[in-house]
């Protein structure tokens, strides 16, 4: 303690011997002055002195008086605090590792969702001053949907007006194929304009951005990232200035191979933006790095029309707040629409925050998980303050004791507080070492869309968040029993020497109210996990529109511009038609675009016949390209007219004689008629008009959760794809013919390369991952506080049936049946339960609304799934009372009333 | 001599009346009493006379509903919870029929308790917790728990605690009264010693043996201080005292 000791003597600027050794003096000086005093009045010296100790008024008071007015003296209190408390917990091992394993569940899970709320939502992204950067798109609520990209005239008029920017890029996301002339390598980048890289603060490990002939021309000049300079070329330090065979291919068909200049090696690397309009699919995510940037290049205002392609961001002047760059963007649109009516009527630039575009898809999940996460703990900290309640109890004659002898209001709660306290601290290094687990448990089965996934791990932020939070839970726990202990009975107890007091009733009327907040809380998840479990049961129960098992998909991209547009398409059939001839393989088709997984392209459609309207209120229909067998092997059904002959494979995009749409396009544009027949054109009025000539179900190609939208399909020689998805119907579990269709693939492509090979089952499982992650954590949340507050619940009723033992004895000393004490004792535990379903009925509709936009197929409100959460926590809770009163009326009323 | 200075404790129309819903129940009425330093004064009077809660006003362990408490010349009625507390610490030792040693605790740290409350260096601490138990002859025992203490013992450890940080006066509540007669008698003895060397104790008991080692008694009757000749034919009459009784 010595050491200790000097710690607070230096905190107070002197050494303890020094310090005692002025005060003595101080002392001393003062009773001699008296002594002085009374001499002069006539005292001889001896009666002087004793007289002037006694008007001094005892010097060891004053001594201690101004020790504690001058000396911190609270960390040797911690010391001694944190001693006994240590000695407190380890003679009651049962208690200890109870308290401590249910705070570590609860801090362990609450650290964990944190880590995951750290790294997703709060951690800024990595560009400078990334909360200053924002996208933009255009939005027009006659369309659908109504949130869409923007056109390269629309950004160039856009970066002219604005004055909330203080910089604004434009950029699209494409592939690229490397050559070295033996083989090609896929990579995945962005077309950006040159001031891409100063707008987002990307420095440059070599070279530089793009000059500005080379962004007007459109030129052959590439910029790479850290990771392929090091890969591909060995961190070559004198690369700038080298040219690279590339095969391009983005929109524009350019086949063949082109000279490429590597202009610069950016200095950091940065995932892919989010994008208004993702016709590329889902390859091109935030946890994907930007391989390459290639200029965006051109001005073309016939493209002002043109909004799927481009998407804008920029970086808020200083001072300038999100809304006033949206109100600034929507007067600048106005003006446009004005100027360009034709093409810009009824559509405005939407500015979003990066981040927020960035997390936009799990924010929702986060939180509510942060929500059910806080619950919980709430739960587990109602149970330990419980138990500390109940171990006040039988503490009573030492908290009367210490009262006695002079221990302050503070400082007893003080000491209670350090025991609440230490159980947290462990609670809380338990649950840092379980957070460890559980993140890579959650990171398991959390979707793998997720954003910086990877970013999420256990750092010291983390564990000062769980030792903060360790901290506070044991100051919420500790001092309703810290302060219900100051209210002990001290001269009852002190009389009885610890036994009983009335103080208890108190004691039990809290743990009751914090029992009842734990059913409270609990029916809330209950409720919450119950409407999530049937929201995802509604999703699976959702038809695809086709039959998924024994479906295998495989993604295959030809390099890209190797070929001529017609081998893409006589690739694609004639690797088909091998497959379909091999054994275990039923039948083989290709789409582009994997069905729940993948978008593809939206135009206007002008429908033959049909009132006039302008173009830009035109509904959307969505494009599909398919191989003729595509139906078959998809197991689409025909529900009218045919499905496509070879014949079909002639025409253009947006020129095609004959089509196939699905249900919705048919009901939606002909109701009530047969569509067979019915002609239309899309993207332009003056196109060629369509014919469709056959109607087929529809295909969930979005998540299973949206709703079908009007679809035609191409035969795919209509469109040829350099990168398409083959469907193989198997006759044996797809997994046991993936290799040998892989095969097949390379051998007749050595340069393909192949991604995505998985079965539909899996695609489709994929598909649903964060709703499964909702409900997976969800459900283990309420498991873990349905545990607790029935646990809590019985300990409670417990506690009752012990502090009732002399009136259970004398009642059936009086002739009461067990049936009837164990109904007396089981009703009174409906009292605390039933009162804390009311008030989580309560909660549980006014939290409903957070949880809506989660469900699928269910309201929030469901008042059956309430009424289930609710009669299963009743039941629970009485069988938890049932045991404890079934004990407590088996007791032999003569003992019980010898004890008392 | 005693009488000629101000008293360590007094008492004027003290009066202590427990509310429960509407029942009033008087437990001390109009007390008028003294205690000087250096004085032993024992409060006599049979079950329910309200001995324990005078002795409790006394510690500051409980409050009077009426009247003046007066201690070391201030009135405890106006001062707060925590001056309480304070004053409680620093002036008052108790010893408790049932002991009341804190059985996680050492008997070092039993005796220590109220020092650390204080603040009291850890040096000066030792020193006194020592000296304490080597006055009641139990410092071979610092290290052991009270249950591995016999009952004597225990009440020796308690006066130790009492008398380690020097209080003002002593105040025991019947502290024989869980002993047999020889633990008892040593217990009296003990506090017989401490008052010889100067101590200030006012203990309650109604064994009229253990009064005699008082230099005064107070007899209580119903709630009101009675003569000794008086309390005798109230106890033996069984009747209410008139005054306490309104």
């Amino acid at each position: 303690m010595s050491w200790l000791r000097n710690i607070v003597a230096r905190s107070t600027g002197s050494s303890d011997a020094e310090f005692e050794g002025q005060l003595d003096d101080e002392l001393q000086f003062h009773v001699d002055r008296q002594t002085e005093e009374n001499i002069k009045c006539g005292m001889d010296r001896a009666t002087a002195r004793r007289e002037a100790l006694r008007q001094f008024g005892g010097v060891e008071q004053v001594r201690e008086g101004v020790r504690d007015a001058s000396r911190i003296v609270w960390l040797s209190d911690l010391f001694r605090d944190t001693k006994f408390s240590l000695r407190m917990l380890a003679r009651s091992p049962a208690f200890a590792v109870t308290a401590v394993v249910v705070l570590g569940v609860a801090i362990g899970l609450s650290t964990t969702i944190f880590s995951f709320v750290r790294a997703i939502l709060i951690e800024p992204l990595p560009f400078a001053n990334s909360e200053r950067l924002a996208v933009i798109g255009t939005f027009n609520s006659n369309r659908e949907p109504p949130m869409t990209g923007a056109s390269w005239p629309d950004i160039v008029d856009w970066k002219k007006s604005a004055k909330s920017f203080s910089d604004m890029a434009a950029f699209k996301n494409g592939d690229m194929d490397l050559s070295d002339g033996k083989s090609t390598q896929r990579i995945r980048g962005l077309f950006v304009t040159r001031n891409f890289f100063e707008l987002l603060g990307i420095p440059f490990s070599l070279g530089r951005s793009f000059s500005e002939s080379e962004e007007n021309d459109s030129a052959n000049a590439l910029i790479l990232n850290r990771e392929l300079w090091k890969s591909r070329y060995q961190q070559k330090p004198d690369i700038v200035g080298d040219s690279v065979d590339v095969y391009s291919w983005i929109i524009r068909p350019e086949h063949g191979l082109s000279r490429w200049q590597i202009v610069g090696i950016a200095g950091q690397e940065i995932p892919f933006l989010p994008v208004a309009v993702d016709a590329l699919g889902d390859r091109f995510g935030i946890n994907d790095q930007v391989q390459f940037w290639r200029p965006i290049g051109l001005y073309d205002e016939a493209e002002r029309k043109e909004r799927w392609e481009y998407t804008a961001i920029a970086r808020l002047n200083p001072g300038v707040t999100i809304e006033q760059a949206r109100a600034e963007m929507v007067t600048i649109s106005s003006h446009l629409a004005d100027e360009y009516p034709e093409a810009n009527n009824n559509w405005s630039a939407r500015v979003t925050p990066l981040n927020e575009l960035v997390t936009s898809d799990i924010r929702p999940a986060l939180q509510l998980l942060s929500g059910a996460v806080a619950f919980l703990l709430l739960i587990a900290c109602a149970n330990v303050a419980s138990l500390l309640i109940v171990r006040g109890i039988a503490r009573q004659q030492e908290f009367a004791v210490r009262i006695a002898v002079g221990a302050g209001r503070w400082r007893l709660i003080r000491q209670l507080i350090t025991e609440s306290i230490l159980l947290c601290l462990a609670g809380g290094a338990l649950g840092a070492l379980l957070s460890v687990w559980c993140i890579d448990a959650v990171r398991l089965f959390a979707p793998t869309k997720v954003p910086r996934l990877g970013e999420v791990s256990v750092d010291s932020t983390v564990l000062m968040f769980a030792l903060g939070l360790s901290l506070m839970t044991g100051l919420f726990v500790g001092i309703l029993p810290a302060c219900l202990a100051f209210r002990t009975d001290v001269n009852g107890t002190l009389k009885s020497g610890g036994r009983g007091s009335s103080a208890a009733r108190s004691r039990k009327r809290w743990m009751a109210i914090l029992v009842g907040g734990e059913v409270a809380v609990c029916l809330v998840l209950l409720t919450g996990s119950g409407l999530l479990i049937q929201s995802f049961a509604a999703i699976i129960g959702v038809d695809p529109g086709f039959r998924t098992d024994n479906l295998m998909t495989m993604t295959v991209s030809l390099p890209q511009g190797k070929y001529e547009w017609k081998h893409n398409t006589e690739f694609c059939v004639e690797l088909t038609s091998k497959l379909r001839t091999v054994p275990g393989i039923a039948a083989a088709s290709a789409v582009r675009g994997v069905p729940t997984r993948e978008t593809n392209f939206d135009a206007p459609v002008f429908i033959d016949g049909a009132p006039e309207i302008p173009r830009d209120e035109r509904p959307d229909v969505r494009l599909r390209v398919v191989e003729p067998g595509f139906f078959e092997v998809m197991e689409v059904p025909l529900l009218e007219g045919r499905l496509f002959e070879p014949a079909d494979s002639i025409g253009n995009i947006g020129h095609a004689p004959q089509i196939i749409c699905n249900e919705t396009m048919a009901r939606r544009h002909w109701p009530g008629e047969s569509a067979i027949g019915k002609k239309f054109c899309v993207v332009e009025a003056d196109y060629d008009k369509m014919e469709v000539v056959g109607v087929v179900g529809d295909v969930q190609f979005g998540a299973l959760v949206d709703e079908a939208r009007p679809e035609i399909y191409y035969p795919e020689a209509l469109f040829p794809q350099s990168e398409f998805t083959l469907l193989v119907r198997t006759e044996v579990p797809p997994e046991q013919m993936m290799g040998v269709v892989e095969t097949l693939v390379r051998d007749a492509e050595p340069d393909v390369v192949i991604t995505d090979t998985e079965s539909m089952d899996t695609v489709l499982s994929k598909s649903l991952s964060k709703e499964r992650f909702l409900v997976l954590l969800l459900s283990a949340f309420s498991l873990g506080a349905f545990l607790l507050s029935v646990t809590g619940h019985y300990g409670v009723v417990a506690y009752a049936v012990s502090q009732r033992r002399q009136e259970i004895g004398i009642r059936m000393a009086l002739g009461a049946t067990v049936p009837s004490i164990v109904r007396m004792i089981v009703s009174e535990g409906l009292l605390i339960s039933g009162m804390g379903l009311v008030v989580g009925l309560c909660l549980s509709l006014a939290l409903s609304q957070f949880l809506q936009s989660q469900l699928f197929g269910i309201s929030a409100a469901d008042p059956l799934t309430l009424a289930i959460a609710a009669g299963v926590l009743l039941v629970a809770t009485s069988l938890a009372s049932l045991i404890p009163s079934i004990r407590g009326a088996r007791v032999s009323p003569a003992s019980a009333l010898r004890s008392s | 001599m005693q009488q000629a200075e101000e008293a360590l404790i007094s008492m004027r129309k003290l009066g202590k009346v427990f509310l429960t819903e509407d029942v009033e129940t008087h437990a001390l009425y109009e007390i008028d009493m003294e205690l000087h330093r250096g004085e032993f004064l024992s409060i006599g009077g049979p079950s329910g006379c309200g001995k324990s809660t005078l002795l409790s006003i006394m510690g500051l362990l409980d409050s009077a509903t009426e009247g003046e408490y007066i201690l070391k010349g201030q009135e405890v009625g106006e001062l707060s919870v925590r001056e309480r507390s304070r004053l409680r610490n620093r002036e008052i030792g108790f010893i408790f029929q049932a002991f009341n040693l804190i059985g996680d605790l050492t008997v070092r740290e039993n005796v220590e308790l109220p020092l650390t409350y204080r603040g009291m260096p850890a040096a000066d601490r030792s020193q006194r917790v020592e000296e304490a138990l080597e006055k009641v002859d139990m410092s071979h025992r610092m290290g052991h728990y009270s249950s591995q203490l016999s009952g004597g013992q225990q009440q020796r450890v308690a006066v130790a605690r009492a008398l380690a940080g020097s209080p003002a006066i002593l105040l025991a509540d019947e502290p024989t009264g869980n002993l047999d007669s020889k633990n008892g008698m040593a217990v009296m003895d003990l506090l017989h010693e401490l008052h010889g060397e100067g101590a200030t104790i006012c203990m309650v008991t109604h064994d009229p043996r253990f009064a005699s080692f008082a230099d005064r008694s107070v007899h209580l009757f119903d709630g009101k201080v009675v003569s000794a000749e008086e309390a005798e034919r109230l106890a033996k009459a069984d009747e209410p005292v008139p005054a306490a009784a309104e």
